[in-house]
């Protein structure tokens, strides 16, 4: 049953599922750490992202332009919503929550409407997108190595922007304190914009990043609309780092109770996060930094 | 006896009146049309849905979504009963129960977890349970019920003519006494013309009542009637009664824990729970208690939708029925119990209305079956999110919260100045 190459594979996934989640987690991480708004919608963003991807791959054929299309959809679509759905209800959480619910099952329905069967990607005639590599007598799409390396990247590419640059200052000095922020001067309505578009930018751009495995049925967003809520309760609700880790310690678990106890997968995931939410609601990795 | 009368005058508060006016319509009205016989008991069903879930959101202020687990698990119970022989009537209450015990086994966490957290919480335990069920049996859950015997049973229907003769006759009496005590005649006018046009409704759907069940006593007296035709009028009838009554008796019950201290002090724990912890209060004692009520009533309300949909599927655990909760509860105003009971009737007209003209739209929209079937969601998704916007206290909310300076202005045209 533990056979070395079977417990590689499921390594591998296990690595390439915690990048996925941690593509979908960040955002939502973003949006909440700075704004306070607890977007449960935002596993749907990433959906949406990769249908969108799929359908475009599908008409044109070019992977970097289908990438690039549905990531820039996303940053507009978190334009509007914030802009229509999110802005007249800010200090009011209760409300907020209704709202995000409400939109969630929108775009859940949405889905159902507009692709009732799913979109699936296709066998293409490339190696990275649609080979196979053998390690030890089992066989490893390599696309999934491509997903480790893009989710390392964008995890290097955030803690830079995070700890480098004047807008990650800015970011994480709003969501230290918010009011302190503003009175230094940061204009926080422009910089809720600007998050909110940053989170639903990513949640996208890893939807249409992941979709070459995934592919795109409604399995997709109600998945990972849940992992997303574990990782945030299990690494700290408002820590970019502590989201990288417990992605990591939720993708791994995650695929390997999927490879050798078949019947408690998903399950797992959230009796880990009941468990953390009880024992420690503040998480794991949280406070620290 | 003078005196007597004036006292019970006295005691007439317009509410009670008005709830006794509108059962008495909706005892008689689904003699109107045999849509309305066979469509309203559905209504219902997501009417009490919606009640049980104004007890954890609106009154607890506990922003709870795992609300279909209650549901489900009820349905399922209720299900298992019923196909093993057991009366309807225990087996609601065992559903009720099983239901009330997964709410609060639900509810344990808020010990700890608070708000958001609580909100992602139950989302993810409904859907686990979902996950688990789905995981472990691998193949399709159903379990079929078949008719109910309740709803073939003939005494029933005597209840329901007795029960509805008996309200018609008060609905006059009490109407009399009314117009006998309004004094000011711009008052009388108005009521007069509102009591003749319920008067119209009540008297004509009783006649029809009344000749529909002669008809269908002398066809049995004379034997001469169908086994299935048996089934086809009486089952209906039935239904109606048993969700309507189960829905009134449920709604007496939620309305005595609104108005009791303990409604007070879980309107007190939602306003400001530090205050309320304080002062001296188990916070999370009564949350539990609030958790222990809805999750009854929305086991309950699971049992009533098999009598409607005869097999019960792993559909009732889905996210699909929270959102029916939610959508009534927004609709009609959080907080408000009157209110969620419109705002579920609201909603499951809304699905039953879009779901039956859908069919129009598909001459125009290239769209398959499959997809039409889902567009009503999709539609009410959007009226869901324009409420939240627009009217987020609900109908009744407003009507309370928001529309003092018309209620004033009403009252004033009414009973004139001074």
């Amino acid at each position: 049953m533990f056979e070395l190459g079977v417990l590689v594979s499921a390594l591998i996934d296990g690595l390439s599922y915690a990048m996925m989640i941690f593509l979908i987690s960040i955002g939502l991480i973003i949006i909440f750490g700075l704004m306070d708004v607890f977007n449960l919608a935002h596993g749907a963003f990433f959906g949406f992202g990769a249908y969108l991807f799929i359908q475009f791959f599908l008409t044109t054929g070019d992977y970097i332009l289908s990438l690039l299309i549905a990531s820039v959809a996303g940053a507009v679509f978190g334009y509007i919503v914030e802009r229509l759905l999110i802005r007249p209800l800010y200090g009011k959480p209760m409300l907020q929550l209704l709202m995000t619910m409400g939109l969630m099952i929108l775009l859940f329905t949405l889905f159902q409407v507009v692709w009732p069967a799913g979109l699936y990607f296709p066998e293409v005639n490339n190696r990275i997108l649609s080979g196979v590599y053998s390690i030890l007598g089992v066989n490893i799409r390599i696309y999934k190595f491509v997903i480790i390396i893009g989710g390392v990247i964008t995890f290097i590419i955030l803690d830079i922007i995070f700890v480098r640059t004047r807008f990650g200052a800015m970011l994480r000095a709003g969501t230290e304190n918010r009011e302190l922020a503003y009175a230094f001067g940061i204009n926080i309505d422009k910089l809720f914009s600007i998050a909110f578009i940053l989170g639903s930018f990513l949640a996208f751009f890893g939807g249409a990043f992941v979709a070459p495995i995934t592919h795109a049925t409604l399995e997709v967003p109600t998945t990972f609309t849940l992992l997303a809520f574990v990782v945030p309760v299990i690494g700290g609700m408002k820590s970019y780092r502590g989201g990288f880790y417990a992605s990591l310690i939720i993708g791994i678990i995650d695929r390997l109770v999927a490879y050798y106890f078949t019947w408690l997968s998903f399950a797992i995931d959230l009796l880990i996060m009941i468990i953390v939410l009880i024992i420690r609601p503040e998480g794991l990795f949280g406070g620290a930094e | 006896m003078k005196k007597s009368l004036a006292n019970l005058i006295n005691n007439i508060q317009y509410n009670h009146m008005a709830s006794l006016l509108i059962l008495t319509i909706s005892m008689v009205i689904p003699f109107y049309s045999r849509q309305l016989l066979t469509g309203l008991p559905i209504l219902y069903v997501w009417a009490l849905l919606s009640i049980s879930y104004d007890v954890v959101l609106g009154l607890g202020g506990i922003p709870s979504f795992g609300h279909a687990t209650p549901f489900g698990l009820g349905a399922f119970t209720v299900a298992i009963l019923i196909s093993n022989g057991i009366p309807l009537t225990p087996a609601l209450i065992i559903g009720g129960i099983i239901g009330s015990i997964s709410y609060v086994s639900m509810g344990l966490p808020a010990y700890r977890v608070k708000g958001i957290y609580y909100a992602i919480l139950t989302l993810a335990i409904a859907e686990v349970i979902l996950a688990l069920i789905n995981n472990i049996s691998r193949t399709e859950v159903a379990i079929t019920v078949g008719i109910v015997p309740e709803l073939l049973d003939i005494n029933i229907l005597w209840i329901y003519v007795v029960f509805t003769g008996f309200l018609t006759i008060l609905s006059l009496y009490v109407i009399l006494i009314d117009l006998k005590t309004t004094k000011i005649h711009r008052i009388l006018y108005i009521k007069i013309i509102l009591y003749l046009i319920i008067l119209i409704i009540v008297l004509y759907g009783f006649y029809y009542l009344l000749s529909s069940i002669y008809n269908f006593i002398l066809k049995l007296s004379l034997g001469s009637i169908q086994y299935t035709d048996f089934i086809r009028f009486i089952s209906p009838i039935n239904r109606y009664f048993i969700t309507l009554v189960t829905l009134m008796i449920s709604f007496m019950l939620i309305y005595l824990i609104y108005g009791s201290p303990v409604g007070s002090i879980l309107r007190g724990v939602r306003e400001n729970p530090l205050r309320a912890e304080v002062i001296g209060y188990d916070i999370f004692r009564y949350q539990l208690l609030a958790f222990s009520v809805s999750g009854f009533f929305a086991g309950v309300s699971g049992g009533l939708y098999l009598l409607c949909v005869p097999t019960a599927t792993l559909e009732v655990l889905s996210v699909d029925k929270t959102f029916i909760a939610l959508l009534g509860t927004v609709i009609g105003g959080a907080g408000t119990i009157i209110g969620p009971l419109y705002g579920g009737v609201i909603v499951g007209f809304l699905r039953d209305y879009l779901r039956r003209i859908i069919p129009i739209f598909s001459l125009y929209l290239p769209l398959s079956p499959q997809q039409l079937q889902i567009l009503p969601s999709f539609i009410l998704g959007f009226i869901y999110i324009i409420i939240v916007l627009t009217v987020p206290y609900g109908i009744m909310g407003s009507w309370y919260y928001k529309a003092i300076d018309l209620r004033r202005r009403i009252k004033l045209y009414i009973y004139g100045r001074g």
